[in-house]
């Protein structure tokens, strides 16, 4: 159902674009900015190949540099569902005077990232609808509700076991992450453009011994951008 | 998913059919997204709650005007954990609610300087809603149990403040409360996958577990941030 109400937000994207394509496109200003917001696909789960659709928006802004190239820096914000993150925890004391467990819980199901893409147009020539794009992108993630504390519990016969509750998510999940981009971008008219880009996250957001497995889990997507310059 | 599909070509088809020869129409439309903090009144805690979809307005006066809102919207939370001392079973479980709403109401817009605009929206309409639930045993995946399409009210009160950069366009940012309704509507499973609960353990459910859950999709309330583009056309 995500996936083909996004498909249908994609097609009514390229409605707009459509409608607001103008047959002659001005002289684009030599600096600027505006806004973004669209769609991305992300590959959650890299083994399976499971993909979850959310919402991107933010802010650019570009100088250019030459007549072909332009440098351009972004802000973006996207939700990505769609992750079963699952990390458990347990100890168990056993002394002559009873029994001790205590177990700890985490499970990581939807992050949010805060991208910094910083890269490079190149057009062939100054009155180019189209140009390629490729940089670099930073970004931070943060969790929301309650998916950062663990969930913990104890049962005790006699000694105390191990306190868990100081167990913290961001043992396990980089809260930070650097990827490549490539990308194309169309200009509509001489306001509106359409973005389609490719992310290649390069490290992997969970440590393998604190969720006990050996998968890749890179802040990776396509994403599908509809962008207004002021 | 055909409805949803129907839906927004009925959207653009009218929003089309108002555009003038030349000049600009009185009709508005175009994308937008959002995010909040939702809270589903079954559940603990809730996350990864977003929208998307298109808004189409028709401007009935300067200060008035009609507005359509056709949006998917998708959450998820959490159900309460149960364990079974004894069984080696400790049961968690996500809930997760993806719908589609058209809701229409009225919208009162107030111009000020340098094409800014301010704007309240209050709308209400249907909501077809799907709930999925994803059980665990100690963390791995036992059952996913999906349910059958469920009609539910959608209502939203959004405040706008929109910047025209230029005659046609707009970018606009909204901020709210929108709620969905579940009519007192049970839920009817669908299909499960994954294992079935061992039988001699289910009547040791808690109220608060998969019984209750089951029953009703659960009502929604949510502060939304949004932000979107408007084209006039």
């Amino acid at each position: 159902m995500t996936a083909k109400f996004a498909g249908l937000f994609a097609l009514l994207l390229c409605g707009i674009a459509a409608q607001a394509q103008t047959p002659d496109v001005q002289r684009p200003a030599s600096n600027g900015g505006g806004v973004l917001l669209g769609t991305s696909v992300s590959i959650v789960d890299h083994q399976d190949f499971r993909a979850a659709v959310g919402p991107v928006a933010g802010f650019y802004y570009f100088e250019e540099l030459t007549d072909q190239w332009t440098f351009q820096v972004e802000f973006h914000w996207k939700i990505v569902p769609g992750y079963r993150l699952y990390a458990g925890f347990a100890d168990t004391l056993v002394l002559p005077n009873g029994i001790g467990i205590s177990q700890a819980s985490f499970d990581v199901r939807s992050l949010v990232f805060w991208e910094l893409p910083v890269l490079l147009q190149w057009r062939p020539h100054r009155e180019a609808r189209h140009a390629w794009l490729a940089g670099v992108r930073p970004s931070v993630n943060r969790l929301t509700g309650g998916q950062g504390s663990p969930s913990w519990s104890t049962a005790s016969t006699g000694p105390v076991a191990t306190d868990l509750s100081g167990l913290n998510i961001r043992q396990g999940l980089r809260g930070y992450d650097v990827g490549l981009l490539v990308g194309w971008r169309y200009a509509l008219s001489e306001r509106l453009s359409l973005d389609v880009r490719y992310n290649q996250g390069l490290l992997d957001l969970t440590a393998d011994n604190f969720f006990k497995n050996k998968t890749n889990t890179l802040n990776s997507d396509l994403q599908l951008t509809l962008r207004a310059r002021f | 998913m055909k409805y949803t599909f129907l839906l927004w070509a009925l959207l653009c088809a009218v929003l089309l059919r108002g555009q003038e020869n030349s000049g600009l129409s009185r009709f508005a439309f175009g994308p937008n997204i959002g995010t909040g903090d939702a809270f589903q009144s079954c559940c603990g805690d809730s996350w990864g709650y977003h929208t998307f979809g298109a808004t189409g307005e028709y401007r009935l006066a300067r200060f008035f005007s009609i507005e359509a809102d056709l949006r998917y919207t998708a959450l998820e939370s959490d159900l309460s954990g149960w364990s079974f001392g004894g069984t080696g079973y400790s049961f968690d479980g996500f809930q997760q609610l993806r719908g589609v709403a058209l809701t229409v109401g009225p919208r009162l817009n107030l111009r000020l300087r340098k094409g800014k605009e301010i704007g309240a929206t209050l709308r209400a309409g249907p909501m077809l809603g799907r709930t999925t639930q994803d059980i665990t045993n100690n963390g791995r995946p036992f059952q996913t149990r999906r349910y059958q399409p469920n009609l539910l009210l959608a209502y939203a009160l959004d405040l706008r403040w929109a910047w025209w950069i230029s005659d046609r366009i707009a970018v606009e940012w909204t901020t709210g409360y929108s709620a969905i309704d579940d009519f007192r509507q049970n839920l009817e499973l669908k299909l499960f996958t994954g294992s079935p609960f061992p039988a001699d353990i289910t009547s040791e459910f808690p109220s608060n577990f998969i019984k209750q859950i089951s029953e009703r999709p659960s009502p929604v309330g949510a502060i939304n941030l949004g932000m979107g583009l408007r084209f006039r056309l």
